[in-house]
């Protein structure tokens, strides 16, 4: 039979606790615990000790933290499971979305129709262009009224000695302008032509060959005037309306000469 | 001492549903990790606060716990009880958030320990209450937490698998990787020490409440060996 000292007690007495120990030490430590009051103590409350560590109620996790651990796991499982569902899905589904980058003003154009759209512009304006360039005219002649224009046109005469009186009058001024060519034929002046040409006509002092060189647009019977002037005259004296303002360094001259003593 | 099993308190008894979940989690049904979460929770909470005494810092182990074993799922073999690899990895990351908080003490935890004599009960004293009846569940938590955390923590590991979580002492072994006679050597020595610190605790308080209702203090029937 075995005798146990109190440390040979002490140190089997987990296992005893346990129920690890075999028929002879499990019978020597129950001696022991029975003979040694001191043991019976150290065992009686190690055992206690060992019940309140075991006691389930203690440690319980609080329902709160269980919410946050389980909340926590939500989210990390939540894109886990779209992974899982789009196994097939790109790479780029994958990856996290790129930040939305700012889109510039270039962006989304449809590049050939804007190329087209352009050239058909480009088309059409230099075709307008063109156009009206081809009906731009340069013309040389004599300015006559439409009313007395009929007359040599009838007669197969050029109005060169046509007078200025006659060109002021009024059935003539209403009739409107235009110009006569060496070859015949006369060009009526839109209105605003008309109007210039009258208002030339009376700031010069010409009373007969009014020469003049126009430019303009044919658009039907109509020259819809753009530029007018005299025509450079030919050995004929061309008077200058107004003379032409004097320069300060002129006008300085003058004065000095003027205030000369 | 009634020791009903050697199932973790929390978890299931059968190790079946655990496995099967495992193998439904690893083939795509992965939002069920939340069921094997439930059925481990308790378990992994009580592992890290009697290990860590903060309930703040259970908390956050008991998250990553759970975090690292989805992310190592296809790790586990099934070798081991899937408790017993949770408990692993727990006890594993609650070791790290006690480095963090306090490095000096792992210095000596990684030494072996040999203090064997200073581990043997000094005192012997009756308990004159059992603590269970004698305490609200909150003190009882608080005194334990206390013992435990005077505890070498190569000990209180070992006391807070097998008795606080009541693992077997092969699955305390196999979570902690040590061998079966070095957690009994451990758990000896810890249980003693648990003992000791558990009575001074019952005895201070038992003076205390004494002094207060200026009773005489409680005769000592400590007798030398």
């Amino acid at each position: 039979m075995l005798t146990l000292t109190c440390e040979d007690f002490l140190a089997r007495i987990s296992e005893f606790i346990d129920g690890d120990l075999d028929g002879a030490w499990r019978q020597a430590v129950s001696d022991h615990a029975r003979d040694c009051p001191h043991c019976a103590v150290i065992l009686d409350t190690t055992q206690r000790t060992i019940r309140l560590a075991g006691e389930a109620q203690l440690f319980a996790l609080p329902p709160e933290v269980a919410e946050r651990l389980h909340a926590r796991l939500a989210a990390v499982l939540a894109p886990a499971a779209v992974e899982a569902s789009a196994e097939l899905a790109p790479a780029s589904l994958m990856a996290p979305p790129p930040p939305p980058r700012p889109r510039g003003w270039l962006e989304g154009w449809n590049w050939p129709l804007a190329w087209a759209v352009l050239g058909a512009v480009l088309i059409i304006f230099g075709g307008v262009s063109w156009w009206q360039q081809a009906r731009i005219r340069t013309l040389q002649g004599w300015l006559i009224d439409a009313h007395c224009a009929a007359r040599y046109i009838a007669a197969g005469d050029m109005p060169v000695s046509h007078p200025r009186w006659c060109l002021l009058q009024p059935a003539c001024v209403a009739s409107g302008y235009g110009v006569m060519t060496a070859q015949g034929r006369f060009w009526p002046f839109n209105r605003v032509g008309s109007i210039r040409a009258l208002l030339m006509l009376r700031a010069s002092n010409r009373q007969q060959n009014f020469r003049i060189t126009v430019r303009g647009e044919e658009r039907g019977p109509i020259l819809y005037v753009r530029s007018l002037r005299w025509a450079k005259a030919k050995g004929l004296i061309s008077v200058r309306l107004r003379a032409p303002a004097p320069s300060p360094r002129l006008r300085q001259a003058v004065y000095m000469t003027a205030t000369a003593p | 001492m009634s020791r009903e099993s050697a199932v973790p308190v929390g978890a299931p008894a059968g190790d079946d549903g655990d496995n099967a979940l495992v193998a439904a989690i690893r083939a795509g049904e992965r939002g069920r990790f939340q069921e094997l979460v439930a059925r481990h929770q308790r378990a992994v909470y009580r592992t890290a606060l009697a290990i860590l005494r903060s309930p703040e810092d259970a908390e956050d182990v008991t998250q990553e716990t759970f975090l690292r074993a989805l992310e190592h799922l296809d790790q586990f073999r099934g070798e081991a009880r899937f408790s017993t690899w949770l408990t692993q990895i727990c006890v594993n990351t609650s070791r790290m958030a006690l480095r963090k908080r306090h490095p000096e003490l792992w210095t000596s935890l990684d030494e072996p320990v040999t203090t064997d004599d200073g581990a043997l009960p000094r005192e012997a004293v009756e308990w004159r209450e059992d603590p269970e009846q004698a305490y609200s569940r909150q003190e009882q938590e608080e005194l334990l937490l206390n013992a435990l955390a005077g505890l070498h923590p190569s000990y209180r590991e070992v006391v807070v698998l097998r008795d606080i979580r009541q693992l077997s002492t092969e699955e305390t072994a196999q979570a902690l990787g040590l061998t079966v006679a070095n957690v009994k050597t451990r758990l000896l020595r810890a249980r003693l020490q648990l003992r000791d610190r558990l009575a001074a605790r019952l005895h201070a308080a038992a003076a205390a409440r004494d002094l207060a209702s200026s009773a005489p203090a409680s005769p000592k029937d400590d007798r030398p060996c």
